[in-house]
């Protein structure tokens, strides 16, 4: 178990004790995955530890597309294998996951979870259908978020049936019926299209009205970028109808980094959990940029066991933030700042 | 307009017309290099190489893929000296340069070359469209890019007993260099792969040392890393810096010793040798396609008759960086190999009339 676990996700934290989980993680991992090992030869030669964060072996979020790594490691059991969305590249990503593993990023959603929609047990609505949970050996990312709110959960509802867009009013008030609040997680296009658009009967618009809700979405912008919906419309349409109290909780997360997810807060910035920590590095040189500078986010925790996903160069770009925030939450924090613009490079389509 | 059809050296000559407008203005979807090509290939000297002696095929359909290089303009131009009616398809889903270049045309261009490219009809459309169907059904030369599979597929698609298929598949290319190869050899080497990285059937994915050691190809590539910078200055696009931070741990992952050139602008991909060990067979003897990044150049030390052996079925160019001496050894030796095209690395990337094996002229006109 990870001690850093054990105080407040946003509790100011020893570095240094931060450091020698995050080394551990890497020996672990140099010891147990052969593939690791392979692609940092001169680690697995010399066992350097690194003397900061910054200096961490990392691996870049493509080689989950192309690789299926485990670490085989004493205490270590794989479970299911987590499969990101379909992407632009039509390939997704397989991130390993291990029992004890799954027990940390529990823990670690949890807290971070609890402190942006508060502790206590709720119903949750989850905008998806439950057949996404009957995969045999993978788990999509998208289940793996909403069953992240399943610690704070008193019911699950999955109010989507097959590729059906309005939601199932019916179960969704039946979940309601005899709670004073709830949680609602679907993915932000979903969430956007089967929940702020969609033509509620009149009962259930009463039900919400009386409830505090906590709207929670994650994943991109890109559709309702297009759509020409900015976060203000997309978050006064969900709270129109809901109850006094009611919030929009938007979360950052990465299969490549189960459990850690970076919700929005209320000063619109992203705050690194004490387990965590991420570096922002120019894509050129790969320095570490200092906060104000735009560059590659590389996402790091201890949490990862089963498979060497505990440090993640991503293909996201952000910003550090520098000062104290607002919100009140200790610890580095980000914006994040869009995607690599990507374009294809010219040739004769065949490699 | 007049209403004789013109003939093809009348059509070089109005393409040699645009020269004025093209050296004054450049279309922004096409790079500064790539204009300055055009600018020379559409010069009358060099498009009279793709005359042929006899009477032009009318119909020409181009089935080009959505990030196609230079090839593909070069290849509309090449279709305008002999054919009447063009289609050009291309890719549905992106960019790309074939459209910039007609619409240029069709601005800057004078009164004979607008009529010719009148003929021009191009459309971005999926492979299973009808209207790609009917040009393919059609057409007297069928020019395609693609991988062998989506070749093969447009190759087999109904048409003319009589209709030519040109097909430029699932080629690559290497470059040879000397040991001590020159400081101006190394840099036009970092040229010549820069345009295209490894996407180009032209485009040198290995470079061999001749009759290297180990220690030799350790310089070559220390050389590489140190003159890249001087010879490209600018900073490959952010997104194929990250690609190439992933293919640098794809390739380690299969066993290569791989530096990047400074700024990530390329991977630079050892192999101990060219030809493995029975047990080395299938990790470290080429690229896996899983490792295989947009920018990654291999790099081997081999005897001349061992680089010859090793050469892939699907060898396009050989690109030679010797003096005089070595080049003609080098070329002895390719006689009678796989390669259809053995020229001066400088030379990689120009279109000729002879063309991946393939006559040009004989193609597009009949004897």
């Amino acid at each position: 178990m990870s001690a850093l676990l054990d105080a407040p996700p946003f509790a100011p934290r020893d570095d240094a004790a931060f450091l020698a989980e995050a080394n551990a993680l890497s020996a672990i991992h140099l010891a147990g995955s052969a593939d690791y090992r392979a692609i940092w030869p001169e680690l697995a030669i010399s066992g350097a530890r690194a003397a900061t964060a910054a200096e961490l072996p990392w691996l870049h979020v493509g080689v989950f597309k192309r690789l299926r790594l485990r670490t085989e490691a004493p205490g270590v059991k794989h479970q299911r294998v987590l499969l990101s969305s379909a992407t632009t590249s039509g390939t997704s990503s397989q991130v390993a996951l291990d029992e004890h593993s799954g027990r940390l990023q529990a823990r670690s959603s949890q807290a971070i979870l609890e402190d942006f929609v508060g502790p206590g047990r709720r119903p949750l609505i989850v905008l998806d259908d439950a057949a996404a949970l009957r995969r045999r050996g993978e788990v999509s990312a998208r289940v793996a978020a909403a069953l992240s709110l399943v610690p704070l959960a008193s019911t699950t509802t999955f109010a989507l049936d097959g590729d059906q867009a309005a939601p199932r009013w019916d179960r969704i008030a039946l979940a309601l019926a005899d709670a004073d609040a709830a949680l609602v997680y679907g993915f932000t296009w979903a969430l956007w299209q089967s929940w702020a658009r969609a033509e509620r009967p009149d009962h259930v618009g009463a039900l919400l009205r009386a409830r505090r809700i906590h709207f929670v979405h994650s994943g991109g912008w890109k559709k309702l970028e297009a759509a020409a919906v900015d976060r203000d419309t997309f978050d006064r349409a969900l709270l129109d109808d809901a109850g006094p109290g009611s919030r929009v909780c938007d979360f950052y997360g990465l299969v490549e980094q189960n459990g850690v997810i970076f919700p929005l807060c209320e000063h619109g910035a992203r705050h690194v959990p004490r387990w965590a920590e991420v570096i922002v590095r120019d894509p050129w040189t790969l320095a570490p940029l200092p906060p104000g500078h735009t560059g590659l986010l590389q996402l790091i925790n201890v949490l990862a066991h089963g498979a060497p996903y505990h440090s993640v160069l991503t293909e996201d770009l952000g910003e550090l933030l520098d000062g104290a925030c607002g919100c009140g939450r200790a610890g580095p924090r980000f914006t994040l700042r869009g995607r690599v613009p990507q374009a294809e490079l010219r040739g004769c389509a065949v490699v | 307009m007049s209403d004789r059809t013109p003939t093809p050296t009348e059509i070089a000559e109005a393409w040699h017309g645009l020269r004025p407008a093209m050296i004054r203005e450049r279309p922004p979807e096409l790079s500064r290099d790539e204009w300055a090509y055009l600018i020379q290939f559409v010069d009358t000297s060099c498009l009279r190489g793709f005359i042929g002696p006899g009477r032009g095929r009318e119909r020409v359909t181009l089935v080009l893929p959505g990030n196609v290089s230079l090839l593909g303009p070069l290849l509309m131009i090449v279709a305008t000296l002999s054919a009447r009616v063009i289609r050009v398809k291309l890719s549905s889903r992106s960019d790309d340069v074939v459209e910039p270049v007609l619409a240029f045309a069709r601005r800057h261009g004078g009164p004979r070359l607008r009529e010719v490219l009148a003929g021009v009809e191009s459309a971005r459309l999926t492979r299973d469209d009808p209207r790609l169907a009917a040009w393919l059904a059609d057409a007297d030369v069928r020019v395609a890019f693609g991988t062998d599979a989506a070749m093969a597929a447009i190759a087999q698609a109904p048409h003319r007993a009589s209709s030519r298929f040109l097909g430029f598949g699932d080629m690559t290319s290497e470059a040879w260099l000397a040991p001590d190869a020159s400081d101006d050899v190394i840099d036009t080497l970092i040229k010549v792969f820069a345009i295209y990285g490894a996407q180009g059937c032209t485009s040198p994915r290995r470079a061999v040392v001749l009759d290297g050691t180990p220690s030799d190809l350790r310089t070559l590539r220390s050389r590489l890393c140190a003159r890249w910078p001087s010879v490209i200055r600018t900073p490959v696009p952010m997104h194929l810096a990250s690609q190439n931070l992933l293919h640098a741990q794809l390739a380690r992952h299969a066993g290569f010793d791989v530096a990047l050139a400074p700024g990530h602008a390329a991977v630079l991909a050892k192999l101990t040798k060219l030809t493995p060990s029975p047990e080395e067979e299938g990790t470290v003897s080429t690229l896996s396609t899983l490792a295989q990044g947009p920018l990654t150049m291999t790099m081997a030390a081999a005897a001349l008759d061992d680089a010859v052996a090793a050469l892939p079925p699907n060898i396009q160019t050989i690109g030679l960086g010797f003096s005089a001496d070595g080049a003609a050894r080098a070329r002895a030796a390719l006689r009678g190999s796989p390669a259809r095209r053995v020229v001066e690395l400088a030379r990689m990337h120009h279109f000729e009339p002879v063309w991946d094996g393939h006559h040009l002229p004989a193609v597009f006109f009949d004897a």
